[in-house]
C-alpha cells in the first residue's frame, strides 16, 4: 500500500483523493465495458450503441427546439403535481397528525395504500381526466401525496407540546397556530417528504407520458422507441437521470441553507 | 388543534376511531353508488361499486386471477432473491473495504432514487418482452436497499462484541459468522423486506406497462378491453394484496429483531 | 407564493388546453407515428387541407389500441384513427359513445413476418416448431397469424406475444424468437441489407385481404352536435389521402419522419401501402370480424352485421356536396 501511495500524485494521496481516484477509475472501467459490449456483437447492433453514438445523439438533442418544448411540458406537469401533492399532503398530514382520533381512524389506510404501485391507477385517471396533462398531473400528485402526508403526520406528533401551549396562551387562531408553530417545526419532515415526493412524482409523470401522451420527455422516449432510434432514446434517458439527480441535489442544498439560516 | 389525550381508553374508545374510519369508507362507497344509480356519474366510465363487486367471481373463473397472483409473486420472489444474492456479498465487500464504501455508497444511494422504471423500453429492446425483463428491472430496484442495509448492519456491529471476539482470538471468518453476521441480521432482514417491497411494486408496475405477466398485465388487459368493473376489481385486488404483503413482511421482519 | 401557484396552473392549462384562434379545433389521436397509412392526417395538416375546411387539427400520437379508445371515450380526443375494428365492436356493444366514420385499413398488406437471414426459414411453411411473433393477444397481428398458420397447416408453431416492432426486431436478431412481425418502415433496411428475409405477408392469410381490420372513429356527441365539422374532416381526409398517393412530397415526408433513405420509403409505400388498402368508404368483411370478436371474447354472443349497423356512419363520400 505504501508503494502504491508513493506512485500517486500528491493530490491523490489523501483519503478524499483516493476516493476520487477510485470513482474515476470505476467510471472508466464501466465505459470500457460498455464499449466492449457494444462492439462485441453479443447484442444486436441497434440495441446497444457505442457511447460515441449516444453522445452524438445527445448533442443533436440539445439543438432540437422540440427537446426543450417537451422538457418544459414535463417540468410543468411535475411542478403542478408537486404543488397539488405537497399542499394536500401537508393539509391532510396536519389534520391527522394533530388529532389522535383522526389519526387512528384514517392513518392505517394511508400506511397500507402507500406501497401500492400508483401506475395501476393510470387507466382510471385517463378516463377521469383525459389523455392530456390532467392525467399526468393526477398520477404525479397521487404519487407525491403519500410520502408527504406520512412524513408530516410523523412530524406533527413530534412538535414540542410546550410550543403549542405557548400558542394557546397567546390565544393564537387556528391559522396562526399552523403558520407560526406547526409549519416552522415541520420543516425537516416536509423537506424529507419533498425529496421523496419529487422522485416518485417524476416517475409517475414520466410513466404516464410514456403510456399515452403527445408531449413531454416520456413521449420523446416512446417516439424514439417506435422509430428504433435507440441512441437518441439513451440520450433522453441520460438527460432524465441527470436532471433528477440535479433536482434532488438542488432541493437538498436549498433545504440545508434554509436550515442554517 | 390540540392533540386529544388518549389516556386509559376503554374498549369502546379504542374501537371508536377504527369504526369511524370504516364508516367513512362506507359512506364514500354509498355516495359513489348513489351517484352512479341516479345518473350523476356515467357508469360507462365510472362503474358503480355494486358492478365492481359483481365482477369479482369472473376475475377468478375467467381471468385466471389465482394463476396471475402466483405468477406475480413468483416474479417478485425471484427478483428479490437475486437482489439478496447479489446485495449481501456486495454490502459485505463495501463494509470490508472502507475506501470502496466511501467511494460507492453515495452512488448506490443515488441509484436507489433513479427513475429506472422509465427506462423499460430500453429493457424491452435488450431483453425482450418476457419474464426476464420484469425480473431484471425489479431486481435492480431492490438491490440498492439490500446493499446499503447489509453494509449498515455490518458497520453497526457493537465494538464491545468485536473486542470480545478478539479477546477469544477468533479468526476473521469466525468473527464474521459468529459475531458480525448475527448482529447484522435484524438490519439485513429490514433490507430483505425493502427488497421484497420494491420488487413487488416494480413487478406489478412493469407487468402493467409492458402488458405481460400476472396481476399488472390483467389490469392493462381489462383496461384495453374496457372491462371497467373488472378493472377496478383487479386494482382493488392488487391493493389488498400489497397491504397483505406489507403486513406479512413486517411481521416476518419483526421475528428477526432482538426481543427484550 | 399564491401567485406562483396560480401561474403554474395557468401554464399547465395553456400547455394542455390552448384553443386555436378562429378555426374549429379538433383533437385527433393517431397511433404508430410515422407509419404511412396513419400519416394521412399529418400530411393533410402539413398541406393545409384541414385549414381549408376551417379546421385546426391537434395531433395526439399514441401507442394505439385501447389508448386511442380511451382518448375518445373520455372526451380527450374527437377522432381516433386506425383503431382496431375488433376493439370498436366490443365498445359499441357495451354502449360506448363512438361511431365509425370510415375504414382505415382493409386487408393487412402492411403487416409481414420475417426471419433472420441464414436461419433456414424462408416461408411460413417452415414455422413448424418455431416461435412466431405477434404483438399482443387479440390484436390484428394475432388474428392474421392464426389465419396464416391454419392456411399453411402449421399446427405446431409457437405463437408468442412480443409487443411492438422494435422489441420484436432485437428478439429476432438476437435469436430469442425465430420469426418476427413488422410493419414498414421497420426491418426494411435489414431486408435491403440481406440481414432478414420476409417469410409471409398479412394478405397471404385467406379472407384477410377483404376484411377491414382498422377503422377511423368519432365521438358520438361531436357527430350529433356538429356533424358539419365531421363532414369537413372527412373531406379534408379524402383530399389528403389522394395527395399522399399522387404527390412525391409524401415520400419525402415519410422518409424524413422515419429517418430512412428515400428509395426505401418509396418501395415501402409501393409494396406495403397500396391505395386500395386505405379506401375509407366501405367496411368489408364485417361478419368475419364479428366472428373474430366472439372468438377473442370481445363479445359474448354471436352477432350479425345488422346487429351493429348503427355503429357505422360514413358521413361523406366523394361526389356528395
Amino acid at each position: 500500500m505504501a508503494e502504491l501511495m508513493a506512485t500517486l500524485p500528491l493530490a491523490a494521496r489523501g483519503r478524499f483523493g483516493l476516493v476520487t481516484l477510485i470513482r474515476a477509475a470505476t467510471l472508466v472501467l464501466l465505459w470500457a465495458l460498455w464499449e466492449g459490449a457494444a462492439r462485441s456483437g453479443l447484442f444486436y447492433a441497434g440495441a446497444l450503441p457505442s457511447s460515441f453514438t449516444i453522445a452524438a445523439a445527445a448533442l443533436d438533442l440539445f439543438v432540437m427546439p422540440a427537446f426543450y418544448y417537451n422538457l418544459g411540458v414535463t417540468v410543468l406537469e411535475v411542478a403542478a403535481a408537486m404543488a397539488i401533492g405537497v399542499a394536500s399532503g401537508i393539509s391532510v398530514g396536519l389534520a391527522l397528525g394533530a388529532s389522535r382520533f383522526a389519526g387512528k381512524a384514517f392513518e392505517p389506510y394511508l400506511q397500507y395504500l402507500a406501497p401500492a404501485p400508483k401506475i395501476i391507477f393510470l387507466p382510471v385517471f385517463m378516463v377521469m381526466f383525459g389523455i392530456g396533462p390532467g392525467s399526468k398531473v393526477a398520477i404525479g400528485a397521487l404519487s407525491c401525496f403519500f410520502p408527504m402526508v406520512l412524513s408530516v403526520i410523523a412530524g406533527v406528533r413530534q412538535v414540542d407540546p410546550v410550543l403549542l401551549r405557548v400558542g394557546r396562551s397567546f390565544q393564537l387562531s387556528l391559522a396562526q397556530t399552523v403558520a407560526k408553530i406547526y409549519l416552522p417545526a415541520l420543516l425537516p419532515p416536509i423537506a424529507t417528504g419533498l425529496r421523496l415526493g419529487l422522485g416518485v412524482a417524476i416517475i409517475g409523470t414520466l410513466l404516464s407520458e410514456i403510456k399515452m401522451s403527445n408531449r413531454g420527455l416520456g413521449f420523446l422516449i416512446m417516439q424514439d422507441y417506435g422509430r428504433f432510434d435507440i441512441a437518441e432514446m439513451y440520450a433522453v434517458l441520460a438527460v432524465i437521470f441527470v436532471l433528477v439527480t440535479l433536482a434532488n441535489g438542488v432541493i437538498a442544498r436549498c433545504l440545508r441553507m434554509k436550515g442554517r439560516g | 388543534m390540540a392533540a386529544i389525550d388518549g389516556a386509559s381508553p376503554g374498549l369502546a374508545r379504542r374501537a371508536a376511531p377504527v369504526l369511524v374510519g370504516v364508516a367513512a369508507i362506507a359512506v364514500a362507497v354509498a355516495l359513489w353508488q348513489g351517484a352512479a344509480e341516479w345518473g350523476f356519474i356515467s357508469t360507462f366510465t365510472a362503474p358503480s361499486p355494486s358492478d365492481i363487486a359483481r365482477s369479482f367471481p369472473a376475475l377468478f373463473t375467467e381471468e385466471g386471477l389465482v394463476r396471475r397472483f402466483f405468477q406475480t409473486f413468483a416474479e417478485t420472489f425471484l427478483a428479490a432473491g437475486f437482489a439478496v444474492a447479489i446485495g449481501i456479498p456486495l454490502g459485505w465487500w463495501l463494509h470490508r473495504q472502507p475506501l470502496a464504501g466511501l467511494a460507492y455508497e453515495n452512488w448506490i444511494g443515488g441509484f436507489a432514487g433513479a427513475p429506472l422504471v422509465v427506462a423499460y423500453p430500453l429493457f424491452l429492446v435488450l431483453f425482450g418482452r418476457n419474464t426476464g425483463t420484469i425480473v431484471v428491472m425489479s431486481c435492480l430496484s431492490g438491490l440498492p436497499a439490500m446493499v446499503l442495509k447489509t453494509k449498515e448492519g455490518l458497520d453497526g456491529t457493537r465494538r464491545v462484541l468485536i473486542n470480545v471476539g478478539r479477546s477469544f482470538g477468533l479468526r476473521p471468518s469466525a468473527m464474521f459468522w459468529k459475531i458480525m453476521l448475527p448482529a447484522a441480521i435484524p438490519t439485513i432482514a429490514n433490507g430483505v423486506r425493502l427488497a421484497l417491497i420494491f420488487a413487488l411494486i416494480n413487478v406489478v408496475g412493469v407487468e402493467f406497462l409492458i402488458n405481460f405477466g400476472g396481476l399488472g398485465e390483467l389490469i392493462d388487459d381489462l383496461a384495453q378491453r374496457w372491462e371497467l368493473p373488472a378493472m377496478f376489481g383487479a386494482i382493488l385486488f392488487v391493493i389488498l394484496t400489497s397491504v397483505a404483503f406489507f403486513w406479512a413482511t413486517g411481521k416476518a421482519e419483526k421475528w428477526f429483531r432482538p426481543h427484550g | 407564493m399564491r401567485k406562483i401557484i396560480v401561474g403554474v396552473f395557468a401554464l399547465v392549462a395553456a400547455a394542455g388546453f390552448a384553443p386555436g384562434a378562429g378555426a374549429q379545433t379538433l383533437k385527433v389521436v393517431i397511433p404508430q407515428k410515422g407509419a404511412f397509412d396513419t400519416s394521412i392526417v399529418d400530411f393533410g395538416v402539413k398541406q393545409g387541407f384541414f385549414k381549408d375546411q376551417g379546421l385546426d387539427i391537434e395531433e395526439i400520437f399514441s401507442q394505439g389500441g385501447a389508448n386511442n379508445e380511451q382518448a375518445v371515450i373520455s372526451g380527450s380526443a374527437d377522432f381516433s384513427m386506425a383503431t382496431g375494428t375488433l376493439g370498436i365492436i366490443s365498445l359499441y356493444v357495451k354502449g360506448a359513445p363512438i361511431r365509425i366514420i370510415g375504414a382505415e385499413s382493409t386487408g393487412a398488406p402492411d403487416i409481414f413476418w420475417y426471419a433472420k437471414a441464414g436461419s433456414g426459414i424462408k416461408s411460413i411453411k417452415d414455422a413448424h416448431g418455431k416461435t412466431v411473433a405477434f404483438s399482443a393477444p387479440g390484436s390484428s397481428t394475432n388474428l392474421v397469424l392464426n389465419a396464416l398458420l391454419k392456411a399453411n397447416n402449421v399446427t405446431d408453431a409457437k405463437p408468442t406475444a412480443t409487443g411492438s416492432p422494435p422489441g420484436t426486431l432485437t428478439q429476432v436478431m438476437s435469436g430469442q424468437i425465430d420469426i418476427g412481425w413488422g410493419v414498414p418502415p421497420f426491418v426494411l433496411k435489414e431486408i435491403a441489407d440481406k440481414q432478414a428475409v420476409v417469410v409471409a405477408h398479412g394478405n397471404d392469410a385467406p379472407g384477410v385481404r377483404d376484411q377491414t381490420i382498422r377503422v377511423n372513429v368519432v365521438r358520438l356527441d361531436l357527430l350529433q352536435q356538429n356533424r358539419d365539422a365531421v363532414v369537413r374532416f372527412a373531406k379534408a381526409y379524402d383530399k389528403a389521402r389522394n395527395w399522399a398517393y399522387s404527390d412525391p412530397k409524401a415520400i419525402d415526408y415519410y422518409a424524413e419522419a422515419n429517418k430512412i433513405p428515400r428509395d426505401i420509403a418509396a418501395e415501402a409505400i409501393k409494396h406495403y401501402h397500396p391505395k386500395a388498402q386505405t379506401d375509407p368508404y366501405v367496411i368489408k368483411g364485417l361478419q368475419r370480424t364479428l366472428d373474430d370478436a366472439l372468438e377473442a371474447k370481445r363479445i359474448d354472443h354471436p352477432m350479425k352485421p345488422d346487429d351493429v349497423k348503427g355503429m357505422i356512419d360514413i358521413v361523406w363520400k366523394p361526389g356528395q356536396p
